[in-house]
């Protein structure tokens, strides 16, 4: 399963989501701009804050690509097994993130960029956050 | 050679004999190689291959062929020939049988203690000499928490934190400000809770949060926590809320604690924001000089009746 083809510019926007097992980024493109749209305004509205940036840099993460040694050299993915992509599905602990992953509206991704915390800014709408590349994170409560 | 009880089978009578001690002193020598581990079970278990021990006997079989070496009536004579290398035998804790051996070289095991004999002569082993195999131990840190510590440490890392993180995890505090703000968020890893706090959430700061002016006047202790999101991500979180000029999300959803007591601070930091000076408790009086209180909570019928009087300030 990829979330789309083509180069890495194809795509629209990606958010990093904080999890209690590490970070996990996930990509979207075009075709699935009002999905995303959704659940961005939905974790926006269950206190998910989010701060965006400039485009990173990152690879897609694909789950199936028959590796030949004639296509060895341009595959540009980085390939998880099945087990690991429920794995990953699982550690996000996000039903609706796993929904449209799993349903190939979103694709995972792995950050190989790097950016300064002065370079980010805080998205107040979901419209902020789809056509850019965010970090999320999940609610701040007083302990 | 060892017995063990998860594996063994009992059965209610012996399979069969060499020698009874009774009636037949045609007792065979066995050779225990080095660091042999004979565990004796302690209620009589029988083993394919292996110890038996019943309270009255104790018996070894190889090759489905039982051999009582020792009698608990005294009258057996057994030879179990113990090599000049360390040999280890694990005795029960609760282990009530005793064995009586020959002038030969051996390990008797007697109501008095363990004795061993490998130069003609009984010794009396000392308890430092006789001990139980300890258990396995599993691995210090799990592997999901110390891939969760990792991922944390490279997203911090793409934030050019990592010096900061270096810091924190050594026990160092570190601040973390904005240019435009009065304050500065100081933050200090307690003891022991990199692992703890990335493994399970919690309802308070995974670390120490404390809230200073840029002058270095402590202000307030807070309480702050991103919901299940491991210690170190939410260092990176607090930062990007404060480094992003969204502090203030941070101060009016956190706790506060061991306010400072200048009140004339409070207001000032305050300001016109009315949900820090409620955070900070500008507007509240202090009654008996000890309890803060909004005025608009207290009884008045408690006032008029003298249940609480009042120290105004």
């Amino acid at each position: 399963m990829t979330a789309y083809t083509g180069d890495s510019g194809s795509y629209l926007g990606s958010c990093t989501f904080l999890n209690m097992t590490g970070d996990l980024t996930v990509v979207w493109d075009e075709q699935n701009r009002e999905k995303m749209l959704a659940l961005i305004k939905k974790k926006m509205d269950e206190g998910y804050s989010f701060f965006t940036t400039k485009k990173f840099a990152f690879k897609r993460l694909s789950r199936k690509v028959k590796v030949t040694p004639k296509n060895v050299d341009q595959i540009e993915e980085i390939i998880v097994t099945d087990e690991q992509f429920e794995k990953m599905c699982a550690d996000m602990n996000d039903k609706d993130i796993a929904t449209l992953v799993r349903g190939n509206d979103a694709g995972l991704a792995k950050r190989t960029g790097k950016k300064q915390l002065d370079a980010m800014v805080r998205a107040r709408k979901p419209e902020d956050v789809i056509g850019r590349d965010s970090l999320a994170v999940r609610p701040v409560v007083g302990g | 050679m060892q017995v063990s009880s998860a594996y063994a089978v009992e059965y209610a009578q012996p399979i069969a004999e060499i020698a009874d001690h009774g009636e037949n002193d045609d007792i065979t020598a066995i050779s225990i190689p080095p660091n042999t581990q004979i565990i004796l079970p302690d209620n009589g278990i029988l083993a394919a291959d292996g110890i038996i021990t019943n309270g009255r006997h104790i018996r070894i079989v190889t090759n489905a062929t039982m051999a009582t070496y020792y009698s608990g009536d005294g009258l057996g004579s057994t030879n179990l020939t113990v090599p000049a290398s360390f040999t280890q035998i694990v005795i029960p804790w609760n282990c009530t049988g005793y064995i009586t051996p020959s002038t030969a070289t051996g390990i008797a095991v007697g109501s008095a203690g363990i004795w061993y004999n490998m130069t003609g002569d009984w010794t009396q082993v000392t308890p430092g000499q006789i001990y139980r195999p300890k258990p396995r131990r599993g691995p210090l840190i799990k592997k999901s928490v110390k891939s969760s510590i990792k991922r944390a440490l490279k997203l911090i890392s793409n934030f050019g934190m990592e010096e900061d993180v270096r810091i924190f995890l050594g026990g160092e505090t570190i601040e973390v400000s904005h240019p435009d703000s009065l304050f500065k968020f100081v933050m200090t890893k307690s003891y022991n809770s990199l692992l703890h706090r990335t493994e399970f959430a919690a309802y308070s700061t995974p670390y120490k949060l404390e809230l200073y002016t840029k002058t270095d006047v402590h202000i307030a202790n807070l309480c702050v926590v991103m919901k299940e999101t491991p210690i170190l991500d939410q260092v990176l979180a607090l930062a990007m809320f404060v480094k992003t000029g969204c502090e203030v999300d941070i101060l009016h959803k956190a706790n506060y604690s061991s306010l400072n007591n200048d009140k004339e601070l409070r207001n000032l930091l305050a300001g016109d924001d009315s949900i820090m000076r409620q955070k900070l408790r500008v507007d509240d009086v202090e009654i008996n000089g000890q309890f803060n209180y909004d005025i608009g909570s207290i009884n008045a019928a408690q006032i008029v009746q003298g249940a609480l009087p009042i120290e105004m300030r």
